[in-house]
């Protein structure tokens, strides 16, 4: 079943296509989880999240200067491809202004119809006082011109069924994360990515089934002969480059958990139902861990990120953040010193589309030996490392 | 192309009184430590420190030539290489503990910014973490082409009720009460002053220019920061009042002006120069959307020209209480600055396009600014828009206050270049 993730991960497109074919519903590409899938399921629509293919971009700096955030130019250059000419709508969560560039080149060149393109304003100090009113507000204006896209009205019933179709799939990855904690964990963390990705790209109740297919008869037992090595996390944004963590893991280290709008920020919580379906979808996405764009002032997402490194029995964290993105390096600084003082080592990655493997394989074979130890180090045994093997 | 033309000139008569005002900002005992805005105008008290927007100041701290130790020490605190210019040379004077004007970095009480980029709230988070003092900011969404009107009322009555409840905040932390009828006055002032700095503006699409680029970014601080103050609405009145003398009386800028140009986003305040490099040309920068406007607009179109917003006492508009006047404040700002706003740059190329036209320039200066994420959005768009219609382009990759992230030696040879293929000699060297 994990072969049929990473198939849908491979021809994620050509999965969206069937899925019209197979269906006849819409397709809505969106860029930022911050768009309330809830409401596009509650429509019968698939939402598809919009991402690069970390390949050669000779396209994308003619209309974004190279400044701006890696991930985004990756994305926009996958459009400017045409490989994304089989949305029908196309959706912004107002999120940084890296990625509403993106959103604003989609329209022009990808032809989507006007009324076919959506903005879900989401506040940007999601702890404000007055975002909540905001938020409702909004996530009312978004679901309003989604019926009128679809061209009828969305009842409680079908709120609670997107509601359902997405904490369903949350409540499966979470399953599926815990088994992370094991000393031997099942899956390694570019597996778990894997995971995550798919679930973006594929029909939630489709991929909900994979998932429990996943857990119940390929997990129990599965890699009792691999060696977990050393237990490292990940924390950054969009850090879909799967390639990096099987570099990695194949170094002796597992990934066993991670922070990252790819993992598990993704769906780590669920929508709690309420009386009033919109606003417990908006309170879902105010209460959740909070991207670095959006955690001012209370730095959840820094408490969040300590507690999984506490209950993952974590060894070090690596800090990747995509070049030129302001709130992460921002945030960087402070959270490596919080996680210096529980005895945590941190090892910062800048993360561009495509990557060096050479220097990068260099710096997580010294983190490790770092980690491990003089005796214990680059040129030991990973058996040998001192917990989690 | 203009023909080589020798025009009288002499210096700005109140400049010395602007240069005086705008140091206040640093060197006085204002209320706050880095900036004055409407937003704190109803506060009056001098016995506490509230840190405001840190833009300006790191604008001088790289014209005084002390971004790079600040910069430096930034990264060394761990903040990365390409982190936003201005933030990373605020922060830098905050970690050294060095003022640009003198001393130690003054310590705030309080921290209150409003969010008008990815950076902002974060960056004055660290500073009051840095301090260990309260923290505010306002969440300021931008108002985009593809709102509804139900959006933008949204947005507004969003911003209303955060700039309301930062009043009540700052009261809390301070124990001083919030002056309705300073901050109502100081709001008139400050619509004024925009005003007046906008026909100041408008003045320079005269030949020649009465301002050139150089004296108009130190000039334009003070209707933008100081503008609600009673003194700095008089001043902005006086500057009119010359800057039509300098048009009425052909007295330019540059008197050499032959060739014109207009530019865009923040200039690379540590190479202002670069400016006075174009002179030697007989070339004068007499616009840049970044000084007219601070990215938020002064001027409005009225049948393809642009005209200053008008004044509240033009407009007719009698403001009573706080919430009257936070609605209007905040009601400027998404109604005339961004109800057009897209961020692949399509405002950006309308209004440097009218800028180039209205403004009479043979070409524009585009300075790919590394350093700020919001002012370099569309530019490549803007660059071709320009070329399409047939306006000199002339592109130089920098920073706002970073310099290592500029070759100004080649941004020289560009300039030789373009001048020298335009048939233009250096009239001096």
């Amino acid at each position: 079943m994990l072969a049929k993730l990473e198939e849908i991960y491979k021809n994620r497109h050509q999965y969206a296509k069937d899925w019209k074919a197979r269906t006849g519903g819409k397709v809505l590409g969106y860029f930022y989880p911050y768009v309330p899938e809830e409401i596009v399921y509650a429509a019968g629509v698939l939402p598809v999240r919009i991402m690069g293919s970390h390949e050669h971009d000779n396209l994308s700096a003619a209309y974004i200067y190279p400044m701006y955030c890696p991930f985004c130019r990756d994305t926009l250059a996958e459009g400017l491809r045409g490989r994304y000419s089989y949305l029908d709508g196309l959706a912004c969560a107002d999120t940084c202004m890296h990625m509403n560039q993106v959103f604003d080149w989609f329209v022009l060149n990808c032809g989507i119809p006007r009324r076919g393109t959506f903005i879900a304003n989401t506040p940007a100090n999601v702890a404000g006082t007055h975002a909540r009113t905001y938020l409702i507000k909004e996530h009312l204006e978004f679901k309003k011109a989604i019926e009128g896209w679809v061209g009828r009205v969305l009842s409680d019933k079908d709120l609670d069924r997107g509601i359902e179709i997405m904490n369903r799939n949350r409540q499966l990855m979470r399953q599926v994360y815990e088994t992370r904690k094991r000393e031997k964990p099942p899956i390694t963390g570019a597996e778990a990515q894997l995971m995550v990705l798919t679930s973006q790209f594929s029909d939630k109740e489709e991929h909900s089934a994979l998932l429990e297919d996943i857990l119940n008869k390929e997990l129990p037992g599965r890699n009792r002969d691999r060696k977990t090595g050393v237990r490292l996390m990940i924390v950054g944004s969009e850090d879909d480059d799967t390639a990096f963590l099987k570099m990695a893991e194949s170094l002796g280290v597992t990934f066993v958990i991670d922070d990252t709008c790819v993992g598990s920020r993704y769906f780590w919580h669920e929508v709690v139902p309420g009386k009033d379906r919109v606003a417990a979808i908006a309170n879902h996405y105010l209460d959740s861990t909070p991207f670095p764009t959006k955690d001012w002032s209370e730095r959840r997402r820094f408490a969040q990120v300590l507690k999984l490194a506490e209950e993952y029995n974590v060894q070090g964290v690596v800090l990747a953040q995509q070049k030129w993105c302001d709130p992460y390096e921002l945030d960087i600084p402070s959270l490596a010193a919080r996680l210096k003082e529980r005895n945590i080592p941190t090892l910062f990655l800048e993360f561009e589309p495509t990557l060096p493997r050479a220097p990068f394989t260099t710096r997580i074979e010294a983190f490790v030996e770092m980690l491990c130890g003089d005796e214990e180090g680059l040129f030991a045994e990973s058996s040998t490392v001192k917990s989690g093997s | 192309m203009a023909e080589k033309v020798l025009w009288k000139t002499k210096p700005v008569e109140c400049w010395t009184k602007f240069k005086e005002i705008a140091r206040e900002r640093y060197t006085g005992d204002g209320t706050t430590t880095t900036t004055s805005n409407y937003r704190v105008q109803g506060f009056t008290a001098s016995n506490y420190k509230v840190a405001g927007g840190g833009e300006g100041y790191a604008a001088n701290c790289a014209n005084m030539g002390l971004t790079l130790e600040f910069r430096r020490a930034c990264e060394g605190m761990g903040y990365a290489r390409d982190l936003c210019a201005y933030s990373g040379a605020h922060l830098g004077s905050i970690f050294t503990d060095k003022y640009a004007f003198g001393g130690s970095f003054p310590k705030p009480d309080l921290v209150k910014r409003g969010h008008t980029c990815d950076t902002h709230a974060k960056w004055a988070l660290i500073e009051a973490e840095h301090y260990g003092v309260p923290f505010f900011a306002t969440d300021g969404p931008l108002m985009y082409e593809f709102d509804s009107e139900q959006t933008r009322q949204n947005k507004m009555d969003y911003m209303v009720a955060q700039e309301l409840e930062s009043i009540e905040w700052q009261e809390k932390h301070t124990g001083e009460r919030f002056d309705d009828e300073a901050y109502i006055r100081g709001l008139y002032n400050n619509f004024r002053s925009r005003n007046l700095w906008a026909q100041v503006c408008i003045l320079n699409q005269n030949i020649p220019a009465p301002l050139d680029q150089k004296s108009i970014f130190s000039l334009f601080v003070i209707p933008f920061f100081q503008g609600a103050r009673d003194e700095c609405a008089q001043q902005m009145e006086i500057l009119r009042d010359e800057v039509e003398d300098r048009v009425k009386n052909h007295i330019a800028a540059v008197p050499t002006e032959r060739y014109r140009f207009v530019t865009t986003g923040i200039p690379p305040w540590h190479a202002l120069n670069t400016f006075r490099y174009l002179e030697k040309y007989g070339a004068v920068s007499v616009a840049c959307r970044y000084s007219t406007d601070l990215g938020t607009n002064t001027t409005m179109v009225e049948g393809g020209r642009e005209v200053p917003i008008p004044t509240l006492e033009e407009r007719g508009i009698v403001l009573k209480t706080r919430e009257e006047a936070i609605r209007c404040a905040i009601e400027r700002r998404c109604l005339y600055v961004t109800k057009t706003w897209r961020f692949c740059g399509h405002q950006g190329q309308e209004n440097d396009l009218r800028q180039a036209r209205l403004w009479q320039a043979d070409g524009a200066l585009l300075h790919y600014n590394r350093g700020c994420e919001q002012f370099s959005l569309g530019l490549p768009q803007i660059r071709q828009a320009l070329l399409e219609h047939n306006y000199d382009v002339l592109i130089y990759e920098g920073s706002s206050t970073d310099p290592r992230d500029i070759d100004q030696i080649r941004t020289f040879d560009r300039i030789d270049t373009l001048m020298e293929s335009r048939g233009l000699e250096k009239l001096n060297d």
